[in-house]
C-alpha cells in the first residue's frame, strides 16, 4: 500500500493544491497491476481548523465522477478534497473540481421565481409562478394535447431528479418529446452500445487502466475532458512497463504529445480511418475468428465492406500517412489487453455512431472484451448523463427498457400502475433537434429547460435565439443563474445546485456516488426534485387507481422507487441503498444480491444483451437511421452475440469549399465545463481562460498574414464570430474554437459564441449534432494587443510553446 | 422489344422518378436536416440503380418512357402535414419500385440471366432500406402532424 500524501501545505495552512499551472499534478508512476497510488487534492478558502463538516459527494464537472468531500464553515461551503479511498480518483481532484464549486457561492444566483411580466422578468412568488406553470399546462393539454410539451433537461441533476422529470413528461403529461443536453455529449455513446451490445453500459471499469498493455483513444481529448483519467493514464505511461498508445485527433494535444502513433485525421474521416484498422487486423491475422464466430454475428459482412479500406485508401480521405495507419493497427492487433476510449471527436462528428460502433468492433475483433485490462470506454460528457439516460430523462424508457417491446412497456405499466397506452411508445423519443422544429412549426407550445444552457449549447444559434424568444412559446427555465436561456423565459425558477441536495449519480464506468446536501440552497432556491414534485401535485397526476402518480417526495424514496425498475435490467441496483452508499461511496451496477458491493466489467461469460427480450433497442441501418422492427431484430437470431456492423466512409454534408476554405471544428478547454455557468464564476478558472480564441495552423496564418493576437472573423453559411487567433500545431486547413463562451458575461461587442457558426446536422441514429465539421472561412479583422489570453498547459499552446 | 425490356424500362422510369422525388422533397423541406441529408443519398442510389439498368434495357431493345412525376402544389399546408403527406407518396413511389423489381428479377431467373438476377438482388436490398427509412420516419412524424 503506497501512502497517501498532500501535494503542499502553505504557511497560513491553506491547502494550495494549484491546478491551474499543474492541470495534471504530481506524477506516481506504477506498473501494470499494481494499485494506483492514492494522491490527495485538496482547495480550501479558510484555514483548515475552521472546516465545520466534511460531506462525502462527487464532482459533478466531468463525466469522470471523482469523489471527493464538501467542506463547510458557517453554512457556507469553503472548499473540496479528493477522497483517497474513492475507487474513481483515489484522491485526486482536476482544476474544474477543485475550482468550479466557488460558483455555489457566488452573489448572482437566482434565489427567487421570475415571471416575465412584458420584455422584463421581475420577481415573483412560487405560488405564483407554479400557478403560471399549471395554468398554462391544464390549457394546453386541453387544447392541444400532450403533443404540445417538450421538455428538455440537462447532465448535471441527479437521479432522483430525472426520475421524477422522467414520470411528470412521460406518463404524467404524456409525451415522447423529452431529452437532455446530452444529446449534445453522450447520445452517441448511448446508441453506439446499444447497437453493438444490445444495451447502454460501459463494459469496462477504470481500473483498466491499470492492468491494460495498449490504450487507443478515438477523438478523446482526455487531458482536457477527464484530467483524472488522464492522470491515471499518465501514471502508467510514465511507469516501468508503460503501454503503447495510439491517439486519433487532429489537434496536437498531450495525449497526442505522448502516444507512439499520432493519427491527426481530417475532421469527419473517422470511418475510413477505422475500417482500415479493422481491415489490417483481417489481414495480418490479428481477429480472434473463432471466438469472434461463437460470440459476434456479422463477421462476414464486415469482412466485405471493409476490404476495399486499405492503409493508402484511408491514408488519401483521412489526410494521414499510410504507414502510420499500418503500425497503428499492428500495436491494435499485437495487443494482449487492449482499452478502447471515444468521446466527442467521434460522438461529435460525422458518422458518429458507425465511427463509435467501429471501435466496438475492433474490440470484438480482438476479443478484448470482458476482461480485466480489455474492454471499450464509450466516455460521457457530463458527469451525470448515465443517469440522464437510465432514469429516461433524455427520452429513454427508464432502465434500458426498449419503447418497442410491448412487455417492456407493460412491466413500466404495471410498476407506476398505469395504462400502457398512457406511455407514449409509439416511437423513439423526439430529439431535441427535432423538438426545436416543433417549436418553430408551432406545435411545441410549452418548452421546459432544466439546468442546460440551449441558447449557447445548440448549433445555429441565431435560429435557435428567434425560436425560443418566439410569442407563441412558454419556456419554462429552472436554473441557478440567469442564463442566456433563462433570460429569454417566461418562467424562471430558482433552482438548487449540487452540494445543496441530496441524491445519486453514476459516471462513465457505472460508477454510483452519493451526493449528500452539505448545506441549504440560497433563498427560496429549490431542488428539481422538489419542483416537479410539486408540479405534480398541483397538475393531480394520478395513477389508474386514482393515488398520486408520483408516490415520492424526498430524494431517497425517489430513488427506492426508480430501484424497483432496474429489477432484473442491466443497471440492477436492487442491493443498492442511501445507506449502503454512506458506507463506501462509489459502488458500480449491477449492485444485486449476487454482486452485492458493484460489479467492475459487464460481459464477463461474453453473453451480451443482445436478446430480443432483453435489447433496449431493435437497432438501425447506420447509413440512413432507418429502425429494424422486431421481426427483422428477431430474423437476425442474436442469442447474446453482439453486433458487428460497419458502413462505408460517407463524406461530411458540408466540406471546405471555395468560399470556406476551412474545416471548423469546436470543442472544450480544461478549465471550463458547457456554457461556463459555473465555471466562468470560479476565479481561479475564468481566470485561466477569460474569453474565447479560435486556434489556426501556422502556415494558415501566414498566409492570413495573422499573428498571434490578431483578430480574426470567423464565418460559416449560419453566422460570424470575431475572437483573437491563436497560433499552435494543430493541422492546417483546420480552425478550432471552443464552444463555453457565450454572453452573459460578456462586454457587448461581436458575436463570440462557436455556435453562431456551426449548422442544424446531426447523426442518422444517435440524433447527436455535428459540431466538429463545418466550412468556414478566415479573415483578419486587425491587429490585436499582444497574445491571445488563451492556455498555454494544453492543446491550444502557441506553438513555440507546443513541445 | 421483349416484354422483359419494357419491364425493364419500366423500372428503370420508377428508379429516376423516385430519385426525382427524393430531391423535391428534400427541396421543399430545406430546414429538415434528415430529410435534406438522407433524401439525398438515397436519390443517388435510386440514379445509380437506374443507370445499372440501362445497358439491360438497351440489350433488349426497349426505350426508355418517362414523364416527369408531378409535384401537387403546398397549399399553404402546414409544414409537418405537407412532410407527411410527401413521404407518404415517396413510400407508395418506393413501393413501385420493388414491385417492378419483383417482376424483373423473377423473369431474369426464367431467363438463367445472372448478371440481371445479381442487380436486382443487391438493389433489392437498397430499396428495402429505403423503405424502412421512409416508415421510421413516417412513424415519427405522423402523431405530431396529426394530432397537436
Amino acid at each position: 500500500v503506497i501512502l497517501g500524501f498532500q501535494e503542499a501545505r502553505a504557511e497560513n495552512h491553506f491547502v494550495v493544491t494549484d491546478r491551474i499551472s499543474d492541470v495534471w499534478g504530481r506524477r506516481t508512476p506504477h506498473g501494470r497491476g499494481s494499485d494506483w497510488p492514492v494522491r490527495v487534492d485538496e482547495h480550501l478558502t479558510v484555514p483548515e481548523e475552521q472546516v465545520d463538516e466534511w460531506h462525502s459527494s462527487a464532482c459533478v464537472l466531468c463525466s469522470n465522477g471523482c469523489g471527493l468531500e464538501i467542506a463547510v464553515a458557517d453554512g457556507r461551503i469553503v472548499g473540496v478534497r479528493g477522497r483517497g479511498e474513492d475507487r474513481v480518483n483515489h484522491g485526486r481532484l482536476g482544476p474544474k473540481g477543485l475550482y468550479g464549486w466557488q460558483a455555489n457561492n457566488s452573489g448572482d444566483r437566482l434565489t427567487r421565481p421570475l415571471i416575465r411580466r412584458g420584455s422584463e422578468l421581475v420577481e415573483t412568488s412560487w405560488d405564483e409562478a407554479m400557478s403560471a406553470i399549471v395554468e398554462r399546462s391544464k390549457g394546453l393539454l386541453a387544447e392541444r394535447g400532450p403533443g404540445a410539451f417538450g421538455f428538455y433537461t440537462s447532465g448535471q441533476l441527479f437521479t432522483e431528479d430525472y426520475y421524477a422529470q422522467t414520470l411528470v413528461a412521460r406518463v404524467g403529461i404524456g409525451t415522447n418529446h423529452l431529452d437532455g443536453n446530452t444529446r449534445l455529449c453522450t447520445a452517441t455513446s448511448d446508441a453506439a452500445l446499444k447497437e453493438s451490445f444490445g444495451t447502454d453500459g460501459d463494459p469496462a471499469s477504470y481500473e483498466d487502466v491499470d492492468l491494460c498493455d495498449t490504450l487507443f483513444l478515438v477523438g478523446h481529448n482526455v487531458a482536457e475532458t477527464q484530467t483524472v483519467l488522464w492522470t491515471r493514464m499518465l501514471d502508467r505511461l510514465h511507469g516501468p512497463d508503460r503501454p503503447k498508445l495510439v491517439c486519433v485527433d487532429p489537434r496536437p494535444t498531450k495525449v497526442a504529445n505522448e502516444a507512439d502513433v499520432h493519427l491527426p485525421v481530417k475532421s469527419g474521416t473517422n470511418v475510413a480511418l477505422l475500417n482500415a484498422i479493422q481491415r489490417e487486423l483481417i489481414v495480418n491475422g490479428y481477429v480472434d475468428e473463432a471466438w469472434v464466430r461463437e460470440h459476434a454475428s456479422g463477421l462476414d459482412e464486415l469482412e466485405k465492406t471493409v476490404s476495399p479500406y486499405t492503409p493508402e485508401r484511408a491514408a488519401e480521405i483521412c489526410r494521414v500517412d499510410a504507414d502510420d495507419v499500418r503500425r497503428a493497427a499492428e500495436i491494435i492487433g499485437t495487443a494482449e489487453h487492449l482499452l478502447s476510449t471515444v468521446l466527442q471527436g467521434v460522438y461529435q462528428s460525422n458518422q458518429a455512431t458507425a465511427a463509435a460502433v467501429a471501435v466496438n468492433n475492433i474490440a470484438l475483433l480482438r476479443a478484448m472484451i470482458g476482461k480485466p485490462g480489455c474492454g471499450v470506454l464509450q466516455m460521457n460528457g457530463q458527469p451525470t448523463a448515465q443517469n440522464t439516460r437510465e432514469a429516461g430523462a433524455n427520452g429513454d424508457l427508464p432502465c434500458m427498457h426498449n419503447w418497442a417491446n410491448e412487455r417492456h412497456v407493460a412491466r413500466l405499466a404495471e410498476l407506476w400502475n398505469v395504462d400502457e397506452l398512457q406511455i407514449p411508445h409509439w416511437g423513439p423519443p423526439t430529439h431535441v433537434m427535432r423538438m426545436l422544429r416543433y417549436i418553430e412549426e408551432g406545435s411545441i407550445r410549452l418548452f421546459w429547460v432544466i439546468g442546460t444552457n440551449p441558447a449557447v449549447s445548440l448549433p445555429q444559434l441565431a435560429r435557435i435565439r428567434s425560436l425560443l424568444s418566439g410569442d407563441d412559446l412558454f419556456l419554462v427555465v429552472e436554473d441557478a443563474f440567469l442564463s442566456e436561456t433563462a433570460a429569454l423565459g417566461d418562467v424562471v425558477l430558482p433552482a438548487a445546485l449540487w452540494g445543496e441536495k441530496l441524491g445519486t449519480f453514476t459516471n462513465a464506468d457505472r460508477t454510483i456516488h452519493l451526493s449528500e446536501k452539505a448545506v441549504d440552497p440560497p433563498g427560496e432556491a429549490c431542488t428539481d426534485l422538489d419542483i416537479f414534485v410539486e408540479y405534480a401535485r398541483r397538475m393531480d397526476f394520478r395513477d389508474k387507481d386514482g393515488a398520486p402518480l408520483l408516490k415520492f417526495a424526498t430524494p431517497e424514496e425517489a430513488f427506492e422507487d426508480f430501484k424497483r425498475l432496474t429489477a432484473g435490467r442491466p443497471n440492477d441496483q436492487t442491493a443498492l441503498t442511501y445507506a449502503k452508499l454512506r458506507e463506501r461511496n462509489g459502488i458500480q451496477w449491477p449492485v444485486t444480491e449476487d454482486a452485492p458491493w458493484g460489479t467492475p466489467r459487464l460481459y464477463v461469460d461474453h453473453v451480451f444483451n443482445t436478446d430480443p427480450e432483453q435489447c433496449e433497442d431493435y437497432g438501425h441501418d447506420l447509413v440512413t437511421g432507418a429502425a429494424n422492427t422486431p421481426e427483422q431484430y428477431r430474423a437476425l437470431e442474436p442469442r447474446g452475440r453482439a453486433f458487428l456492423k460497419a458502413v462505408d466512409y460517407v463524406p461530411p454534408a458540408e466540406e471546405p469549399n471555395r468560399d470556406y476554405p476551412f474545416v471548423l471544428t469546436t470543442g472544450r478547454t480544461v478549465y471550463h465545463f458547457h456554457t461556463r455557468t459555473k465555471t466562468g464564476r470560479a476565479r481561479e478558472l475564468d481566470d485561466a481562460a477569460p474569453e474565447p480564441w479560435a486556434e489556426i495552423a501556422q502556415d494558415d496564418a501566414r498566409a492570413l498574414d495573422v499573428e498571434e493576437g490578431d483578430v480574426v472573423r470567423v464565418e460559416t453559411g449560419r453566422g460570424f464570430v470575431e475572437v483573437p487567433a491563436r497560433i499552435t500545431g494543430i493541422r492546417s486547413g483546420v480552425v478550432f474554437i471552443p464552444f463555453h463562451y457565450g454572453y452573459w458575461d460578456a462586454d457587448g461587442g461581436p458575436p463570440r459564441a462557436a455556435n453562431e457558426l456551426t449548422a442544424m446536422a446531426w447523426d442518422p441514429v444517435s440524433k447527436q449534432p455535428m459540431f466538429k465539421t463545418a466550412a468556414a472561412r478566415v479573415t483578419k479583422v486587425r491587429t490585436g494587443d499582444g497574445a491571445a489570453r488563451a492556455p498555454v498547459t494544453t492543446a491550444s499552446a502557441p506553438v513555440e510553446a507546443a513541445s | 422489344v421483349s416484354e422483359l425490356g419494357k419491364a425493364i424500362a419500366a423500372l428503370e422510369a420508377a428508379e429516376l422518378d423516385l430519385a426525382e422525388r427524393l430531391r423535391t422533397t428534400a427541396a421543399r423541406h430545406a430546414q429538415e436536416y434528415e430529410i435534406v441529408r438522407t433524401g439525398s443519398l438515397l436519390a443517388q442510389q435510386c440514379d445509380e440503380h437506374a443507370e445499372q439498368l440501362r445497358p439491360f434495357r438497351e440489350r433488349e431493345g426497349a426505350s426508355l418512357e418517362r414523364e416527369p412525376p408531378t409535384v401537387v402544389g403546398t397549399d399553404g399546408a402546414p409544414p409537418g402535414l405537407l412532410l407527411l403527406s410527401d413521404l407518404r407518396k415517396l413510400a407508395v413511389a418506393t413501393h413501385d419500385v420493388a414491385v417492378l423489381r419483383v417482376m424483373v428479377s423473377q423473369a431474369a431467373k426464367a431467363r438463367r440471366d445472372r448478371e440481371l438476377l445479381e442487380l436486382c438482388t443487391a438493389c433489392e436490398a437498397e430499396t428495402s432500406g429505403q423503405m424502412q427509412w421512409l416508415m421510421t420516419e413516417i412513424k415519427v412524424s405522423a402523431p405530431q402532424a396529426l394530432t397537436v
